[in-house]
């Protein structure tokens, strides 16, 4: 599998992120094999999964940003987020009978996407975990889970 | 003077990028530190991502939630690339993207969106729709948005979704959410901008389904010459300002003109509503009222169909994204050599296959027996 990886700061992105996964030998643009925004690594280990549930493990968005609290919410806490925390903006009280509002409407709308990293940094040819990075309801990181030690090859 | 600049999004390779997602990511950061912040106003810039059909360019979300600075001269745009736009039917071998998730969000940019593809396959609510407008000025033109069948979500799915959205406008595009499940199924969901409907085909299938949604309050909504198929068409949740067109048609009685309520979703009207392939052309027949019914929206800007077909064809518009070019009725005359007869046939819809020619005619050979002399046609064409 080979890894497009965010290398600099790019707001959504953090260094290390995972852009967008490929099957071995894919046609990166030159712009992304060229970039010093991107980093491109593969990982030679081919009983990591099958692509398709890799796509879904690694770019499926699995942790929502509030924009009214600015807290990362785990996808599977979203409603349990809105309920204790914003149960003020929950209902439109405009329409008879009151209607309630979809998460979006309330303001939890941006996906954090990037729940997995490549650590550590650098991506120099050798060993490389692969992690989950973990955030408290305050959006400060609190834990790596490491899920996979595999070698990494720099494109 | 604003200078124009064009990336290619290739997502079978060979391109400047792959995916449209790391063209955002790159491209505002490819501004810095010249431009701080993917400033296009400063930098006095378009950019623009052309697509081609290798391939699913979506590989995730494509927030443009930061990092942009638009206004509605300097904006981002995404386009099919030449060759590469759809024909009006959903095809995977030209510029499309799908996820299984939100599609395009345009949250805080100005953008245009022009002859593509875009797909939802799994739908949440509203946070999922296969577009979701932002705050900014979008003109989404000739594009097939859509939410699959296979889509469910959790209590309800829309196709496009305006949160706060200061103008949007869709032409000539087809917008269809095929989920019959969970029910209520939105076409599209404008919560409180303005937006403004001009020419589109919007299909919702669930047996509760709603065609367009304004909620909010606040929103405005500007529609002329649109197809609506839905249980139920203009659905206001507060108050918002619902300019219904008069040239609007629907599948049930809303529409504002007598003439053009219930107009069928079938193919008495289109050529083909199968789920998940379906090419919404008008049939043409004396009786399809989608057709020539539309009223005149040159002086809006809108002088083409959703394949470029130029409008009007005839003395008016048509009804929906597509614009028919095949004459509602029509002469069909040839003039033998070496003779003043004349072969006339007329009929109405399409130019058949086959025509009931006069008996002194050789069918196989066109060749007309005029006074006992064989005569050849300059052209014979009708099979």
């Amino acid at each position: 599998m080979e890894f497009l990886l965010c290398n600099s700061d790019l707001g959504d992105y953090d260094v290390g992120d995972i852009i967008d996964v490929r099957p071995d030998g894919y046609g990166w643009g030159t712009c992304e094999r060229d970039n010093p925004c991107f980093q491109l690594v593969r990982l030679p280990d081919a009983d990591l999964d099958s692509f398709e549930v890799l796509k879904e493990r690694y770019l499926a968005p699995s942790v929502y940003k509030c924009n009214i609290c600015n807290k990362f919410v785990a996808a599977s806490d979203v409603a349990a987020h809105l309920e204790a925390v914003h149960s003020d903006v929950l209902y439109d009280v405009l329409v008879n009978p009151p209607r309630r509002k979809s998460p979006g409407e309330v303001g939890i709308v941006g996906a954090k996407n990037r729940k997995w990293v490549i650590d550590p940094q650098g991506f120099g040819e050798g060993i490389a975990e692969i992690c989950e990075k973990v955030f408290a309801n305050d959006d400060t990181e609190i834990a790596y889970v490491t899920r996979k030690t595999t070698s990494v090859v720099v494109l | 003077m604003t200078t124009t600049e064009i990336k290619t999004i290739m997502p079978g390779g060979g391109g400047d990028y792959t995916s449209l997602n790391a063209w955002d990511l790159a491209e505002r950061a490819n501004t810095y530190p010249t431009i701080p912040n993917g400033d296009l106003v400063a930098a006095d810039k378009i950019k623009v991502a052309e697509v081609y059909g290798t391939g699913n360019c979506l590989t995730g979300t494509i927030p443009f939630s930061a990092g942009w600075t638009t206004d509605t001269t300097h904006y981002l745009e995404i386009r099919a690339a030449a060759g590469h736009k759809h024909t009006g039917v959903w095809s995977t071998s030209k510029a499309y993207g799908s996820t299984a998730g939100l599609g395009i969000s345009t949250s805080t940019v100005d953008m245009h969106i022009t002859g593509m593809q875009l797909e939802c396959t799994a739908n949440g609510e509203y946070t999922d729709p296969a577009l979701s407008i932002g705050n900014k000025v979008v003109v989404v033109d000739s594009c097939i948005i859509r939410i699959a069948s296979s889509a469910g979500g959790a209590s309800a799915s829309n196709v496009v979704l305006a949160s706060h959205a200061t103008l949007a406008t869709l032409k000539n595009c087809v917008i269809i959410n095929e989920a019959l499940t969970p029910a209520p199924n939105y076409g599209i969901v404008n919560l409180y901008g303005t937006m403004t409907l001009y020419n589109n085909t919007i299909v919702s299938l669930s047996s509760s389904s709603q065609a367009i949604v304004m909620g909010g309050g606040s929103g405005t909504l500007n529609s002329q010459n649109n197809y609506y198929r839905a249980n139920s068409i203009y659905v206001n949740q507060g108050g918002a300002t619902l300019n219904k067109g008069a040239n609007d048609a629907t599948s049930n009685t809303e529409a504002v003109t007598a003439n053009l309520r219930s107009v069928p979703y079938s193919t008495a009207t289109f050529y083909d509503i199968t789920s998940g392939s379906e090419n919404l052309r008008l049939v043409v027949s004396p009786s399809n009222k989608l057709l020539d019914n539309g009223a005149n929206l040159t002086s809006l800007g809108i002088t083409y169909d959703i394949v470029g077909t130029a409008r009007p064809q005839s003395s008016a518009f048509d009804i929906g994204a597509f614009e028919n070019d095949i004459p509602i009725c029509w002469n069909y005359t040839a003039r033998y050599k070496n003779s003043s007869k004349l072969f006339k046939v007329s009929g109405c819809g399409s130019f058949p296959g086959s025509l009931n020619v006069p008996e002194n005619v050789d069918k196989s050979t066109g060749r007309m027996v005029d006074d006992g002399i064989e005569i050849d046609p300059d052209n014979y064409n009708v099979a």
